[in-house]
């Protein structure tokens, strides 16, 4: 009986090695690869030691500019961020305390679709509109397209935590003659701030993470990092290297960021559904 | 001023202002286009009104048909095997283990890393001449004068086995979160009467997580309905039409032949889509209040 159990047992963490290993080795093999030259990359069998080089690094961020796609991705996933959260938490706010307002339940349905529809769907008249209104390829335009995303996240994600308050201390404040909007500020937010990490986190790594609305509405001046990589297929062939070197850059922020909301990034992504 | 505080219009204002810049306008501009003839390689000549000529390209075009076809034969390959295996994992991970938490946040890393990269790093490894999984393939004798994403037979197959390595993880933390937060009583009992423990797991665990399988079902299906930045770094929808799924099909269709008109039309019916999908899920999570 002891014998089959510790079998068992030692049978499981081999299988759990196992998992993490297969979700570890792509990540791992990307960071190597962005140390690699050019030679070692191609190389078959790969070679387990190497020598590490910085060369993809510096081509990349300090030769060819890419320290500027840098900053226009920091730009545009903060002003995002700030945009989504502040604007969504109120949103979010009228949803969780006024209920029953005229056709409160299609509006929160509404907005549900918003994250929901293909970026194809919507590059067409972004494209055409940014254009119209002479907004194309300026950080201003892309900043308002990922808001379309982000926005429906924090909305959801922060009526779930204005639900868990409890209206009594707000109802008490109102009482003794607190407006709407000081009880929001003064009691509500400070009572939330965790969601709003929560919230603002999920908006950056969104907009971070965004690929195919910025490559359609930007060219130069506010391209971003991920739109940026299609600039590597050259007619040498793909730069592997230095694709990996932006590719660990892209990656950096947001594997920081799991750290500090892995409990609520679940949550965000399946819109409340898992608590 | 006091007064309108208490009402939910000044508090929605903002978001609603963006969400018709950003969310309605276009919504109108695609249905302005999709009603006219409107290429972009010659600017020069005016857009015309043409009616329903491209939603009548769109029921007729069998390219559209195969495109459909490709996305929901990739959707068929990859969700049951990423709501499999996730169920699979999410017991294994249940266990209580030393070191079990650090290894359920290694889980979250395929996540929130950018599609565009994760189809990098599989594009790299994918790669016939010197990516490691075909180095490996040809090791074992598959593949040797291609790869397996340059094979039209196993293209489509070899992006799903992309998405099931990103979205597996996702599928099997939220069944998880389901199975950690089961009633221990019913399954004592069960234990106490002599259950087996393949009897536990489909009577009394299945019943109780369907919730949250649904949840994952549908958010995963969403999902891979609109799939494009892996595909398109993998493949670009090739070889041939053999990973052409209906996002890459409209991608193609409004930025490669420029035809914007038939690209809105496209478009208007995969909004349509996800608004039916959307219905469905949010139906559910109703339901579960």
């Amino acid at each position: 009986m002891m014998f089959s159990r510790s079998i068992e047992k030692f049978l499981i963490y081999l299988c759990l090695i196992i998992v993490v290993s297969l979700i570890l080795f792509p990540v791992v093999w990307l960071i190597l690869m962005s140390f690699k030259t050019r030679a070692t990359i191609f190389a078959l069998p790969p070679p387990l030691f190497f020598n590490p080089t910085l060369e993809n690094y510096i081509t990349t961020f300090v030769g060819k500019g890419y320290l500027k796609y840098l900053l226009n991705s920091l730009i545009i996933a903060i002003f995002t961020t700030i945009l989504a959260t502040s604007t969504g938490s109120l949103a979010a706010y009228a949803f969780s305390r006024f209920k029953g307002f005229v056709a409160d339940n299609h509006f929160f349905f509404w907005i549900l679709t918003f994250r929901m529809t293909p970026a194809v769907v919507l590059i067409i008249p972004y494209y055409f509109l940014w254009t119209t209104l002479g907004l194309y390829d300026s950080h201003l335009s892309v900043i308002l397209s990922h808001t379309t995303f982000a926005l429906p996240i924090v909305i959801w994600l922060m009526k779930g935590f204005f639900d868990g308050i409890p209206r009594d201390v707000e109802d008490a404040a109102r009482v003794d003659g607190c407006s709407w909007f000081s009880v929001f500020f003064r009691i509500t937010l400070p009572l939330s701030v965790s969601g709003i990490t929560a919230s603002a986190i999920l908006s950056f790594i969104f907009s971070w993470n965004e690929f195919l609305i910025s490559m359609i509405i930007t060219r130069v001046n506010a391209k971003t990092l991920p739109a940026s990589i299609t600039g590597f297929v050259t007619t040498r062939g793909i730069l592997w290297g230095e694709m990996a070197a932006v590719s660990v850059v892209i990656m950096i922020p947001v594997l920081t960021f799991i750290l500090l909301v892995q409990k609520y990034l679940l949550r965000g992504m399946t819109f409340g559904a898992v608590q | 001023m006091r007064k309108s505080e208490g009402r939910p219009w000044i508090w929605l204002l903002p978001s609603f202002f963006l969400l018709i810049l950003v969310g309605i306008i276009p919504f109108f501009i695609l249905l302005y286009l999709s009603f006219s003839d409107y290429f972009l390689l010659y600017p020069d000549i005016p857009r015309v009104f043409v009616g329903f000529k491209n939603f009548k390209n769109l029921v007729f075009d069998p390219w559209t048909y195969n495109a459909l076809q490709t996305t929901f034969t990739f959707v068929g390959i990859a969700l049951p095997l990423e709501m499999l295996i996730g169920l699979g994992l999410a017991l294994l991970f249940s266990r209580p283990f030393k070191g079990i938490t650090l290894l359920r946040t290694i889980m979250l890393i395929p996540l929130v890393i950018a599609p565009l990269v994760t189809g990098l790093i599989w594009n790299q490894m994918f790669n016939p001449d010197f990516g490691i999984v075909t180095y490996l393939l040809h090791s074992l004798g598959l593949f040797l004068n291609s790869g397996p994403t340059i094979d039209p037979s196993t293209a489509l197959f070899s992006v799903a086995v992309v998405d099931i390595w990103r979205w597996t993880p996702f599928v099997m933390l939220i069944i998880l979160s389901g199975i950690l937060a089961l009633p221990k009583e019913p399954f004592e009992a069960a234990r106490i009467d002599g259950a087996s423990r393949w009897q536990i797991f489909k009577n009394i665990t299945l019943p109780l997580i369907r919730y949250p399988l649904t949840v994952a079902f549908l958010l995963r299906f969403m999902e891979a309905f609109k799939i494009f930045d892996e595909i398109w770094i993998i493949t670009g929808g090739g070889p041939g039409d053999a990973t052409r799924v209906v996002s890459i099909h409209n991608y193609k269709i409004a930025f490669y032949r420029w035809d914007l008109g038939y690209g809105s039309a496209i478009a208007l019916f995969l909004e349509y889509i996800t608004i039916i999908l959307c219905a469905a899920f949010y139906k559910i999570l109703q339901k579960s209040e």
